[in-house]
């Protein structure tokens, strides 16, 4: 091997090596947790980190509030959807309208749905108490039109679909105002 | 030699422009035609530059390297993947759809190398030209980058800065596979494709660290492998030509990449939060002047939650934000530790109360302004 060759090997070797710091320290500097913003890394659907064929998410949220009751914190992140709610008097309700489309190249499928559990949580009451208050309050998920989200609902590439999720009080309950964080819907979707 | 240089600047030229076309006007490029278009690129460069069909001795040696390395690779993630747990890929594994899915993937891959080699050998038995080896690596990927994206995807400010990110994988993967087929041979490069791009459409489960380890390792693996690869082809070619050994160098370069690693080891520990320790970028002005925004802090998440006393700086989540207050006052209610909070430049204390299910960690260490580039592409990115 000759000597400039050897030598052109470590200068290559060199802009790798610096190339690769480069990379890292960017692409940490992006996955830095930031204080007092958004929780970003909680994504549920980094699937492959180098292709985008796959590209379900939920795009768009709207919500419209009845009587006193309160939506904050409505984040929409590729796969779920997380919300908390404040509930004041009965009949209150929020309904969220929340768009998932397929912006990817692959038709899906619906693999897994979770619908979160609302949960009243209070230092000052006991289990119990909690347990009443959260059984006062209704929680259902289904598509714009009523139909029922089912597992293995299709979703095709270039398609979206409409979720509705309505949340209320039914009942009197015994405190000012019924507070629910972390509410969430989760929707994961695998090729047909 | 001129002419030839021209030549492949043509080919260059015409496969990015192919490229940006399919990245400005198309939505979901289909990989098929993609690589169609592309082996028109490839047959055009074949009859003006020729198919070198030279055989590189070593090829066999660099086959078996990379058939190991990528089997210990898989052997390490799939044990460590038991620990940080697994996901299920998008892919369906019926037959006709794990079909469908290579042979897609397949046809373009063979394109692509194919073209790769008919660059690389001419521009390496002609001129050894290095800003033609950057080029050559800089349009493949952005070819293969196109295939995944174009412009009408990149709606918002996230979208557009995680293709960024997802740029760095694919760019890492084409120096490794231009190395390659300019040392050795196309073989090479097809099988560490095969091996590592095919495998989520055939197994039913992929280790799962994380996006930003996943990230990671997507690019500093090619990185890895190919120090391998060029280490044995160094001591191979030493032994062939004779010559000794620059032991003063070879010192030199194993400290500093002995020393490189490790600060990427810990620095991709303390971003993930995988150990004991991890690192949050402040990103208010709450805890001003002890912490400022655009500052560092180092967060222990194993300190022993009773001893957190008044006076201490903790993490903890708040409606799934992060923040770093100081506490202010202890108290105990139904067995529960209550902490009540504050941010030394904040005139109230917090409206909230946290417990230790709350509480994230204790800060130990702040580093001046090192989070600003954090933070600015965080305002970039909600601002949108």
């Amino acid at each position: 091997m000759k000597k400039n060759e050897r030598h052109n090997n470590r200068k290559f070797i060199l802009l790798l090596i610096l190339i690769l710091l480069l990379s890292i320290i960017s692409i940490s500097i992006e996955y830095v947790k930031v204080s007092n913003t958004l929780d970003k890394n909680n994504d549920y659907s980094t699937i492959d980190s180098k292709t985008n064929s796959w590209d379900i998410e939920f795009t768009s949220s709207s919500f419209n509030c009845i009587g006193q009751a309160k939506v904050n914190n409505l984040k929409t992140s590729s796969s779920q959807i997380t919300f908390n709610v404040t509930l004041n008097a009965p009949k209150d309700t929020i309904t969220i309208y929340s768009k998932i489309e397929n912006l990817g190249k692959i038709d899906a499928t619906l693999d897994s749905f979770i619908k979160g559990t609302p949960k009243f949580k209070s230092t000052d009451f006991s289990l119990e108490q909690e347990e009443k208050l959260n059984n006062a309050v209704s929680y259902n998920v289904t598509y714009a039109d009523g139909s029922k989200i089912k597992l293995g609902d299709i979703l095709k590439a270039n398609e979206s679909k409409i979720i509705k999720i309505v949340i209320s009080l039914k009942e009197n309950v015994s405190v000012n105002s019924i507070y629910i964080e972390n509410l969430n819907v989760i929707m994961l979707y695998k090729q047909i | 030699m001129r002419s030839d240089l021209l030549k492949i600047s043509l080919v260059l030229i015409l496969l990015f422009l192919i490229s940006l076309i399919s990245f400005l006007f198309f939505k979901g490029v289909n990989i098929i035609i993609y690589s169609l278009i592309i082996f028109l690129v490839l047959v055009l460069a074949i009859y003006l530059l020729g198919y070198d069909r030279r055989k590189e001795k070593d090829s066999k040696d660099v086959i078996l390297i990379i058939l190991i390395v990528n089997l210990a690779y898989y052997l390490f993630t799939y044990i460590t993947g038991y620990f940080s747990g697994f996901y299920k890929p998008i892919y369906s594994h019926t037959f006709s759809n794990i079909l469908k899915n290579v042979i897609g993937n397949l046809v373009f891959i063979l394109t692509i190398e194919i073209l790769r080699k008919t660059l690389v050998k001419k521009i390496k038995y002609i001129d050894k030209n290095f800003k033609f080896f950057i080029l050559i690596i800089l349009i493949l990927s952005f070819c293969e980058y196109c295939l995944n994206y174009s412009l009408s995807s990149l709606s918002d400010n996230k979208r557009i800065l995680q293709s960024i990110f997802n740029f760095i994988p694919l760019l890492s993967e084409n120096i490794l596979l231009t190395y390659v087929i300019y040392r050795f041979d196309i073989t090479c490069s097809l099988i560490y494709r095969v091996m590592m791009d095919f495998t989520k459409y055939i197994v039913p489960i992929i280790p799962n660290f994380g996006d930003y380890i996943n990230t990671v390792i997507a690019v500093i693996y090619p990185f890895i492998l190919l120090l391998i690869i060029n280490s044995n082809f160094q001591s191979m070619q030493r032994k062939v030509n004779n010559y000794r050994l620059d032991v003063k160098y070879n010192k030199i370069s194993k400290i500093g990449t002995y020393i490189l690693f490790v600060f990427l080891f810990i620095l991709v520990l303390l971003v993930s939060g995988v150990g004991r320790y991890f690192i949050l970028s402040i990103g208010s002005e709450s805890m001003t002047p002890k912490i400022n925004m655009g500052d560092v802090v180092l967060i222990d998440k194993g300190i022993n939650k009773n001893k957190i006393k008044v006076g201490d700086v903790i993490a903890f989540k708040y409606e799934g934000n992060i923040i770093v207050h100081r506490v202010v006052s202890l108290s105990m209610k139904n067995n529960n530790k209550i902490y009540k909070t504050k941010g030394d430049n904040n005139k109230d204390f917090d409206a909230w109360v946290i417990t230790n299910d709350d509480l994230v960690g204790k800060a130990e260490l702040r580093f001046r302004y090192i989070g600003w580039p954090t933070i600015v592409l965080n305002q970039w990115i909600i601002r949108k």
